[in-house]
């Protein structure tokens, strides 16, 4: 069983490689780079107004540390096909999990660290501890999130002496966090660290107490979900062919829906729902607005808000495209008597509306904290003229890309 | 003569599946395509609705040909395939909605047909449904009640039942007897030969990629010399050979 994890720890370490490093080479990278670099610009800033003793920061480190703690996942790699044909094994699963508890361990520590590193400035600033304590509260933090792991192993025990049900688990697993964040950053990190010592010895006790009997569909399931996020996480930078967004109702969007689709036009007719049900390309484009917007309201100079605003237009531009193929692969476009002629012209239509929108959107933000709005006023004229110059540009991209 | 094949020689790449195929269907005619897997009744349907092109041969649809006339020729006929094909990002309304604007039709004359049809088979009350809310079978209703929308002279049906329940089966079978009776000619490739040999007036089979027989069901007792033999009968004879080729 140790080998069979050990292949496929393997083989998720090279999946997860492959999509990393498509996601180290997309444009969207771009936009993270210049969003981390003005947050940390933002925060530094922020952290430099700070006072000591700020009532309000135990608070903060308080829900931070709970929901961070939160963030792991329990990676058992178990498939789908595992409960037929690993199910005569089920008694030596154990040692299969194992290992997978503790890489999933790790992993959630490194997380923690991260937690960590982030909110130490703030936390030095506000609270004005020494040395010792520190490591107290740090070594309480990461007992937390081992605390929370042991809960999720218990999860998965069918004779799990607790059978609290899903919800019961959920609760355990934030309550016992709150409960030793509340106890480190508000009583003593000591009191803290002993009221960690004491939740993870209790939990333990408690999970070992029972034999361990694995619930297939529960693993696999919880398993599935896991993988789905990640896949969901890479789909944002990349194209996952395993993640197919479900189409969303969005009800809210039928008045816009009715209003942007061309009377008489098959193609605007399904470009303009697919557009906006498709949870893939609009979450897409969305994200992006959102993040453009946020990089041009936190940046301080006039004439790089300018050059990121215009860069986020040609990036909007640059994502909608291929969505013109987006029912290549559906055969009913073929057999349905809709003629070819208007699909370009109803595709640039809905990508005129998109990029207009999202760069009218760019320009608000860009006013920023002080209110330039000479700037959002160029930005906002450079926006449109460039989403109308992308939009006509798209036919030719579209053949060179085909040409290919 | 609503659908003429003439010596369709056809297939996908450069591999030729179809080997000199010929038929007609006539207006108001329902004529099965019958054969084992892999003896070219999809390759047959994919030809005539345009999704394979023939290496050589004709295939003309009222003189129609996609070749020179592909709207009107599209326009001509509904398809209703053997997997239903959805779009994922459309409500059951909006696929009605499609098929209107696809077909040229009037919404206001079309929405009384449309919700017979979907009354007919129960699928009024899921107007706003995604396809991915339904079932193979609903899907397939669905499918149907699309097909079943605009008056077309050739209706092509591919393994209607599968996933349809009993009465969804019912239900289908009196909609292609009144398209019968409005002179639409129905070609419908099925395994389920007991229907079809109630309610086909005319047979092709094919066996590897060649018409076996074609006919009625009395002419194809006379050709194989059978005749009180049932459509399953007939059928497993003329294909037995093949098959234990």
């Amino acid at each position: 069983m140790n080998e069979l994890y050990h292949d496929r720890r393997e083989g998720h370490f090279i999946a997860l490689l492959k999509y990393w490093r498509l996601v180290f080479n997309d444009h969207f990278v771009i936009a993270l780079f210049f969003l981390l670099g003005a947050m940390a610009y933002a925060y530094a800033g922020w952290l430099s107004k700070l006072h000591a003793v700020e009532w309000w920061a135990p608070l903060v480190l308080i829900i931070w540390f709970t929901v961070v703690a939160q963030l792991g996942r329990f990676a058992t790699l178990l498939q789908s096909a595992d409960r037929i044909f690993l199910f005569p094994k089920s008694s030596q699963m154990k040692s299969y999990l194992s290992g997978a508890w503790w890489l999933s361990l790790l992993c959630g520590e490194l997380i923690m660290i991260a937690g960590l590193v982030v909110t130490l400035p703030m936390a030095i600033i506000t609270l004005g501890w020494h040395h010792g304590q520190w490591i107290l509260v740090a070594a309480a933090m990461l007992l937390a999130e081992a605390n929370w792991f042991v809960l999720s192993k218990d999860q998965l025990n069918f004779n799990s002496s607790w059978q609290a049900g899903t919800k019961g688990w959920f609760f355990n697993q934030w309550v016992t966090t709150l409960v030793i964040a509340v106890t480190s950053w508000i009583q003593y990190p000591f009191i803290g660290l002993v009221a960690a010592i004491m939740i993870l010895l209790v939990d333990c006790l408690a999970t070992n107490k029972v034999t361990f009997s694995l619930n297939w569909n529960k693993a696999i399931a919880q398993e599935n979900q896991r993988m789905e996020q990640l896949y969901r996480f890479f789909n944002l930078f990349t194209d996952v062919p395993t993640v197919k967004g479900q189409a969303v109702r969005r009800q809210w969007a039928d008045g816009i829906i009715n209003r942007w689709t061309k009377q008489g036009h098959p193609w605007s007719y399904l470009f303009v729902r697919a557009y906006f049900r498709d949870a893939d390309m609009s979450g897409l484009t969305a994200r992006l607005t959102v993040v453009a917007m946020l990089v041009v309201f936190f940046i301080p100079l006039g004439w790089l808000k300018t050059v990121l605003a215009l860069l986020f237009v040609y990036l909007l531009a640059g994502e909608l495209t291929p969505f013109y193929h987006h029912f290549d692969n559906n055969a009913m476009v073929h057999l349905l008597p809709v003629g070819r002629k208007t699909k370009m012209s109803d595709f640039q239509q809905l990508c005129r509306r998109v990029l207009m929108c999202s760069a009218v959107l760019i320009a608000l933000a860009s006013l920023g904290r002080t209110l330039m709005w000479q700037w959002s006023l160029i930005n906002l004229i450079g926006g449109l003229l460039l989403a109308e110059f992308l939009v006509r540009l798209m036919p030719r991209r579209l053949r060179r890309n085909n040409n290919r | 003569m609503a659908l003429r094949i003439n010596k369709l020689v056809g297939g996908y790449g450069q591999l030729p599946v179809l080997k000199d195929v010929s038929l007609t269907v006539e207006p108001g005619q329902l004529v099965g395509l019958i054969g084992l897997n892999g003896a070219g009744k999809s390759t047959t349907i994919n030809h005539i609705i345009g999704l394979l092109r023939p290496f050589s041969g004709e295939i003309s649809l009222n003189g129609l040909t996609i070749e020179k006339n592909e709207q009107e020729y599209k326009q001509s006929l509904a398809y209703v395939p053997e997997t239903p094909i959805l779009y994922d990002e459309l409500t059951l309304k909006e696929h009605l909605e499609m098929t209107m604007l696809a077909y040229d039709l009037d919404p206001e004359q079309t929405w009384p047909k449309a919700h017979r049809l979907l009354k007919m088979f129960r699928l009024d009350n899921k107007l706003t449904w995604f396809p991915a809310e339904f079932s193979k079978g609903m899907k397939q209703k669905v499918m149907i009640c699309c097909a079943f929308l605009p008056d077309v002279k050739l209706l092509i049906v591919d393994e209607p039942f599968y996933g349809l329940d009993p009465l969804a089966v019912h239900d289908l079978l009196q909609l292609i007897e009144e398209k019968k009776k409005q002179g639409t000619a129905v070609l419908m490739s099925t395994h389920v030969l007991d229907t079809a040999e109630r309610y086909c007036d005319r047979f092709v089979m094919l066996a590897d990629g060649r018409v076996k027989a074609h006919g009625s069901l009395e002419e194809l007792r006379q050709s194989a010399g059978e005749p009180d033999a049932s459509l399953d009968q007939l059928y497993l004879q003329m294909t037995g050979d093949e098959a234990h080729e």
